[in-house]
């Protein structure tokens, strides 16, 4: 049944087909679900996809979502009266009509989605839409729904107003409810290949080349995370002193490493990042010392790693990997950074 | 625009509701017998059917018709309930309106009669998001209500629920469906809607909602809006992002090879073609979780056909159970720690890395005997304090056991059969054997034992026991057959741990670096 739905070139999204495919054709079909959880790890494209399907609900114009008609625009620029985007406010923010919570700082940025919001909203989906077709919710990293405010959204969300639609962005289902997942339709996004993100990077964000391939390799197939680092040069700079400061370390003496660990513990914001970077290295490591280099993220340093590779054993290698995630994990568990750090630095092989 | 299906086949009579039959067959006879309770808790996981039951509930107590099978769907109140026009069935959600207010709200309305039916039915859902004081305000009335009430309360989360609520209502847990029962209703549905679907794209459907219909029948509804003629296998599989079988089955065989490099190629294609690496994480743990099954001989409970049987069998035979015990430990973790992962693949190739490694040598398979070194051996703690005391009657079998090897009185012999003489000193005295464990035979002169104890503290404690002394020397003197005398001293070995543990540097090392002693050279 080769229907208009089958071409979805007009939805503008780089990967997902069959998701896309599957919006279009209960589109076409005339039946869109009522609620939709997106997941997928932060920067696969949840959120564009979710406007991209409000798009497709609200536009006006022949081949939905043209992306050119008023709603359309509209949307795309968060301005549309009938679409509303719910994110979580700061640990502490007090919830009031008037004043809107202040942007995410980052990624790892902790926030709460809070009762107050899911009644507001349920308030919201009451009444008809504005200019559209459809009340459009999205509320983005339901994850971050604290329990009451989870358990208040389930009645709406099983069975909503017949002119709403809701769409909900998170990590994973799992991290929900298991009754806010089971209410939804879940399309759980998956990572694109990296030749795609990579020539998506080159063709639409006119990224260079060789940029483009690093970036492709080190987003493990986060398109979102690709694009943001191709316009923020800080990330590829950060990226680089920190796989300085551990080919450093891994030469370092004790007295030295403790040194270091004390620095590093000072930027208590960019550990997560760096504990990635460094996370992602020691896979590299193993990939090549396991004769798997084909599939080696830091490209640009492969001279590098092979050192590395040659240096360690397989052994010290996973010790290294095992320490580093244990870390990640101690810094989401209120520990002292200092201490947690040192320890790492430690327990890297090499010393 | 189409309803969910879900909400399309919510089920209408009791004998729609699947799986649930001790639960309905119940209510039924209730309603035949006219025992109906006021108050009833419906529990069990999601997608089991407990609001749909507590809504057949509704519609059967209230139901105009003569006939035995109630709810008949056809009298008016039947059809105001589907249509969700009954002003007299009162559906609160108790997640949103979690406060006491909104039971006071509710309690000051209870008292007035229905409007059109025979009964007002209150069905409260959520009910453990219910605060506590709105818990206890609505005590009273759930033990007592009006003779036109019936209160039908259903969660998730029984263990939520305070006991004075729970003695007061009937409860009925409902069950995660099976796989058969799933795939009945789904087929049930598809022939309705007239959807063909490959019956191992049911299954796989079935498979993946773990005994929630809602979640089963949601998928199913998914897949619907793909909009070709027959559902197929590879399409739920391109939505779920499940690998194929046979994808599955590479990744194992690469693993009993412990072919790293074409393990983690394959892992890398899967999820470039699209597969969900944390779906493949828990495909690898259900298929290592069935070789497991089959090499300890009971594959038949997995319902796989021959072929799958035969094939599998080959590849259970690769590995020993240890493996499979610790494969399955390794890509679980996986799979936990992938839902948060910020490296989408990652955790999966550690897990296969490490699978395919041996045994890390802290196992106790692996482990060497402990090469002989120049200290005294362990001191059997655990073993003499969970050997039963030898009550005085049978202390001599215990000495005729233990003779045999004892032999001649030497320090050697002491210290191999310290237990023994523990044991022997036990039964008279525990405190005496307790402060023993804390000290080694130093040597041996004619007849005089000298024991070492490794605190001052305690060889003194010993001296002043009573018995202490006579107990052991009697308990020597048996075993070695000759008369024997025990002198107590500090342990010239501890005495000088401690006093290297004393070092300042030592002691900082220990305390911020983690080092340990193993031995002292002079």
């Amino acid at each position: 049944m080769a229907t208009r739905a089958d071409d979805i070139s007009n939805w503008q999204i780089v990967g997902h087909d069959w998701a896309v495919h599957a919006l279009a054709r209960g589109l076409a079909a005339d039946r869109v679900a009522h609620a939709y959880l997106f997941t997928g790890t932060h920067g696969i494209g949840k959120t564009t996809l979710a406007r991209a399907l409000a798009q497709a609900l609200e536009c006006t114009g022949a081949n939905r979502p043209c992306g050119e008609c008023a709603a359309c625009q509209k949307i795309a620029r968060n301005r549309h009266p009938d679409v509303q985007i719910i994110d979580g406010v700061p640990v502490g923010y007090k919830f009031d009509d008037k004043t809107l919570p202040p942007p995410r700082l980052n990624e790892s940025e902790r926030r709460i989605l809070k009762i107050d919001q899911i009644r507001a909203v349920q308030h919201d989906v009451s009444r008809a839409p504005f200019e559209g077709r459809w009340r459009i919710i999205l509320l983005r990293r339901f994850e971050e729904a604290n329990e009451e405010a989870a358990n208040a959204f389930l009645k709406t969300l099983e069975e909503p107003p017949s002119h709403t639609r809701l769409i909900l962005t998170a990590r994973d289902a799992s991290l929900l409810l298991p009754t806010i997942a089971s209410r939804c339709q879940v399309m759980a996004l998956r990572p694109l290949s990296l030749a795609q993100v990579e020539a998506a990077l080159i063709e639409r964000w006119r990224v260079e080349p060789a940029t483009a391939r690093l970036l492709a390799h080190l987003s493990g197939g986060r398109l979102g995370w690709a694009v943001r680092a191709s316009s923020d040069s800080t990330r590829l700079d950060a990226r680089r002193a920190y796989l300085d400061a551990l080919n450093a370390a891994l030469i370092e003496g004790r007295a030295e490493r403790l040194a270091r660990a004390g620095d590093l513990a000072k930027e208590t914001d960019a550990l997560p990042e760096l504990l990635e970077q460094w996370i992602g290295w020691w896979r590299d490591v193993l990939l090549v010392q396991n004769g798997e280099s084909a599939r080696v993220a830091n490209v640009d340093r492969e001279e590098n790693l092979r050192e590395h590779a040659a240096r360690f054993r397989l052994d010290e290698a996973q010790g290294a990997l095992k320490a580093l995630r244990a870390t990640s994990r101690y810094l989401t568990q209120n520990v002292n950074t200092r201490l947690a750090m040192e320890v790492l630095l430690l327990n890297l092989p090499g010393s | 625009m189409a309803q969910a299906l879900y909400l399309k086949y919510r089920p209408r009579t009791f004998g729609e509701v699947e799986g649930q039959a001790h639960v309905t067959t119940t209510l039924k006879n209730a309603l035949a017998l006219n025992r109906i309770a006021h108050a009833y808790l419906f529990t069990g996981p999601r997608g089991t059917g407990k609001t749909s039951t507590a809504r057949i509930l509704a519609k059967a107590v209230n139901c105009l018709s003569e006939g035995i099978d109630k709810p008949c769907n056809q009298c008016a109140v039947c059809q105001a309930i589907n249509e969700e026009r009954m002003l007299d069935l009162i559906e609160i959600d108790a997640a949103s309106n979690t406060s006491v207010e909104d039971i006071r709200d509710l309690r000051d309305k209870v008292d007035f009669r229905p409007s059109e039916a025979k009964f007002k039915v209150y069905i409260i859902d959520e009910v453990h998001m219910l605060s506590n004081a709105a818990f206890n305000a609505l005590l009273k009335t759930l033990e007592e209500p009006p003779p036109h009430v019936i209160f039908v309360l259903a969660t998730t989360d029984p263990q939520k629920i305070p006991a004075t609520v729970i003695s007061r209502v009937q409860r009925f847990d409902f069950r995660r469906l099976t796989l058969t029962e799933i795939i009945a209703r789904l087929s049930e549905i598809a022939a309705n809607e007239n959807l063909r679907i490959e019956p191992a794209a049911v299954e796989l459907i079935a498979r993946q909602a773990t005994g929630a219909m809602r979640d089963a029948i949601s998928l199913l509804d998914q897949l619907t809006a793909y909009g070709s003629d027959e559902i197929t296998l590879a399409q739920v599989q391109g939505l779920l992002g499940a690998a194929s079988h046979q994808m599955v089955d590479d990744i194992v065989a690469r693993l009993a090879e412990k072919d790293v490099a074409h393990g983690l190629a394959i892992i890398g294609n899967a999820v470039d073609n699209g597969a969900d690496p944390r779906q493949l994480a828990r495909e690898l743990v259900e298929y290592v979780r069935a070789l497991l099954f089959i090499k300890a001989g009971s594959g038949a409970v997995l319902t796989l056909t021959a072929e799958e049987q035969s094939e599998m069998t080959e590849r259970a035979k690769q590995f020993s159970s240890e493996q499979l015990v610790r494969a399955i430990r390794l890509f679980n973790q996986a799979a936990f720690e992938l839902r948060a992962s910020a490296h989408p693949t990652l955790p999966l190739e550690i897990a296969f890395v490490e699978a395919t490694l041996e045994e890390p040598a802290s196992a106790p398979r692996a482990v060497a005997p402990p090469p002989p070194r120049n200290v005294p051996p362990p001191k059997p703690r655990t073993e003499s304090r969970s050997a039963a005391p030898p009550k005085s009657a049978s202390s001599a079998n215990v000495a005729a056991d233990t003779m045999a090897s004892a032999g001649v009185l030497s320090v050697d012999a002491l210290r191999a059969g310290w237990s023994n003489v523990l044991a022997r000193v036990r039964p008279y005295n525990k405190m005496a054997e307790a402060l023993l464990r804390d000290a080694e035979p130093i040597k041996v002169e004619d007849n005089l034992v000298v024991l070492g104890f490794y605190y001052q503290g305690h060889a003194e404690r010993f001296e002043k026991q009573a018995n202490g002394k006579a107990m052991i020397e009697k308990a020597l003197t048996e075993i070695f057959q000759t008369q024997c005398r025990v002198k107590c001293v500090l342990s010239p070995k501890k005495a000088r741990l401690k006093a290297v543990e004393e070092d300042p540097l030592i002691r900082a090392a220990i305390n911020q670096l983690g080092a340990e002693i193993t031995e002292i050279h002079d």
